[in-house]
This record gives structure tokens, C-alpha cells and sequence, in this order.
């Protein structure tokens, strides 16, 4: 992995990357392939309930034309595919060992990138909402600074969240450790 | 006699060469390779960019490429078999 467009510190390393969990993206896969088979029902339901749209002549090869319009409305659904998976796959969160990097991509024009330093962070919490979330492992988290107001960064439907909470926590803390006179980081 | 109230139109008349033919079928298809070309072109752009060069976004692109290839081999196949 190459972090060039994050624009980290010399010594600055990415420690762990935080995606929604893949589960968010069955139903555009579902969506996709119910509308791959769509002209096929379609095809099925007319032919069994208006047969004379059969008699319709078509010029030249039928068959021909009609796998060339399926091939281009599957072309049409696979470029949509994509341009949903891109979305999904570049909203995350970069924890480095000095800041969380919130890449928000919410369209796939539509990017916002806010820096979280660790001494800013006030609290981080996650919520697991119910049987599913336990059984997949995935759940919403929350991280709250303090600086200028106090400010709220939310990820929904993020894999193991109990572990990015504990990975932010802990540096979080060892950078507290640092600031208080007397501890063993100072 | 009664009437019935509704009945289908009779589609063996219905002339469809005005709309379907070749030149026709081949502006069509042109016109959406360029709508891919700029689509995938924005793609790849975020994925270069953003995709901090990952092996799955590598993954990704080759199968968006390959399966995109062959259904365009396959729209180019049928407008050939459809003269």
C-alpha cells in the first residue's frame, strides 16, 4: 500500500484502515443482479401472458438484437456496479500512529477529508446494534473531540468495532501518557 | 354482438425498420462505448488516486476491465450477426 495522497508525516505509519462492513453492499449487489435477470422475467411474463407481441417482426436477426440490448443494459448495470463499489471502498478511516484521517466519500464527486488528532480526542463509542451486528461483527462508532466545540465523527455499519475502538483508545492514551509530568512516557 | 371491451392490437403490422437497423444499432453502441470510456475513465482516476494502489483495487479494476471487455466483444458480435 502507498499512502502518497494522504500526506503523512515523514515518520507517520498507517496502522489500520476502517471500512463499512461488507454487508452494506449486499443490497447493491442484489439490486444489481435482480436487474440483471429482469429482462429475462420480463421475457418469461410476456411470453406467457401477451404471446402476440411475439408476432412483432423484427428486421434482421432477432436473436442477434435481442443479445445485443441485453449485452448493453449488462454493461449499463456493471459500470453502475463499480461506480457504487467506489463509493463504498473510499469511505475510510486511516488511524495512523498520530491522527485518524476521515475520508468521507459520500458521492463519487463528493469527498470531505478531516484530520483527528489523538490528544483531541475526547471520546470514542461504539454501538452495536442488535443480532446481526453481534453475529457479523459490525456496529457504528463514534469519536468526539474537543477542539473549537466540540465535534462528532460517525462511521455506520463498520467491521469490528470493538477493536478500531480499543486500537484508538490505545493511542489515544500513550499519547496522554506523554502530557502527564511523572508518567513513564515523559 | 357485443363488442369486447378491450383487445390486443394486432402486432404483425407494426414496421420496426425504421428504428432497428444497423445504422442505427451502430450509433447506439458507439455512443455507449463513449459513455464507458468517460465513465471508466473517472473510475480509474479514483482508483489511482485514492486507492493507495491496494492489490484488491488492482483486483478490481482487471475484473472490471475483463468482464467489460467481453460483454462489448459480445454487443459487437451480435451487431455483426444482426445484418
Amino acid at each position: 500500500m502507498v499512502y502518497n495522497s494522504l500526506n503523512l508525516d515523514p515518520n507517520e505509519h498507517v496502522i489500520m484502515e476502517v471500512r463499512k462492513h461488507w454487508i452494506v453492499f449486499v443490497g447493491n449487489g442484489l439490486v444489481t443482479i435482480f436487474s440483471a435477470l429482469f429482462p429475462m422475467i420480463v421475457f418469461v411474463l410476456i411470453k406467457s401472458y401477451l404471446p402476440q407481441v411475439y408476432n412483432i417482426p423484427i428486421p434482421g436477426n432477432a436473436s442477434a438484437f435481442l443479445v445485443f440490448v441485453y449485452s448493453i443494459w449488462l454493461l449499463f448495470l456493471w459500470i453502475l456496479f463499480f461506480m457504487e463499489w467506489t463509493t463504498y471502498y473510499l469511505d475510510v478511516w486511516y488511524v495512523t500512529d498520530k491522527r485518524i484521517i476521515i475520508v468521507d466519500q459520500k458521492r463519487l464527486f463528493h469527498r470531505e477529508i478531516s484530520n483527528v488528532r489523538f490528544d483531541k480526542i475526547q471520546d470514542v463509542s461504539i454501538t452495536v446494534p442488535g443480532f446481526l451486528s453481534t453475529l457479523l461483527d459490525f456496529g457504528n462508532i463514534k469519536v468526539q473531540t474537543a477542539s473549537e466545540g466540540i465535534c462528532e465523527f460517525t462511521m455506520h455499519v463498520i467491521r469490528h468495532p470493538g477493536v478500531v475502538r480499543q486500537v484508538i483508545f490505545s493511542k489515544h492514551n500513550e499519547i496522554g501518557d506523554k502530557y502527564i509530568p511523572g508518567s513513564s512516557g515523559v | 354482438m357485443q363488442q369486447p371491451i378491450f383487445s390486443m392490437p394486432e402486432f404483425s403490422q407494426v414496421d420496426l425498420s425504421v428504428v432497428i437497423n444497423t445504422p442505427v444499432l451502430t450509433f447506439i453502441l458507439l455512443l455507449f462505448l463513449l459513455f464507458y470510456i468517460i465513465i471508466s475513465g473517472i473510475l480509474m482516476y479514483h482508483w489511482s488516486m485514492y486507492g493507495m494502489k491496494s492489490a484488491k483495487v488492482f483486483l478490481v479494476e482487471t475484473v472490471f476491465l475483463l468482464v467489460s471487455v467481453v460483454l462489448f466483444v459480445v454487443s459487437f458480435l451480435s451487431l455483426y450477426y444482426f445484418k
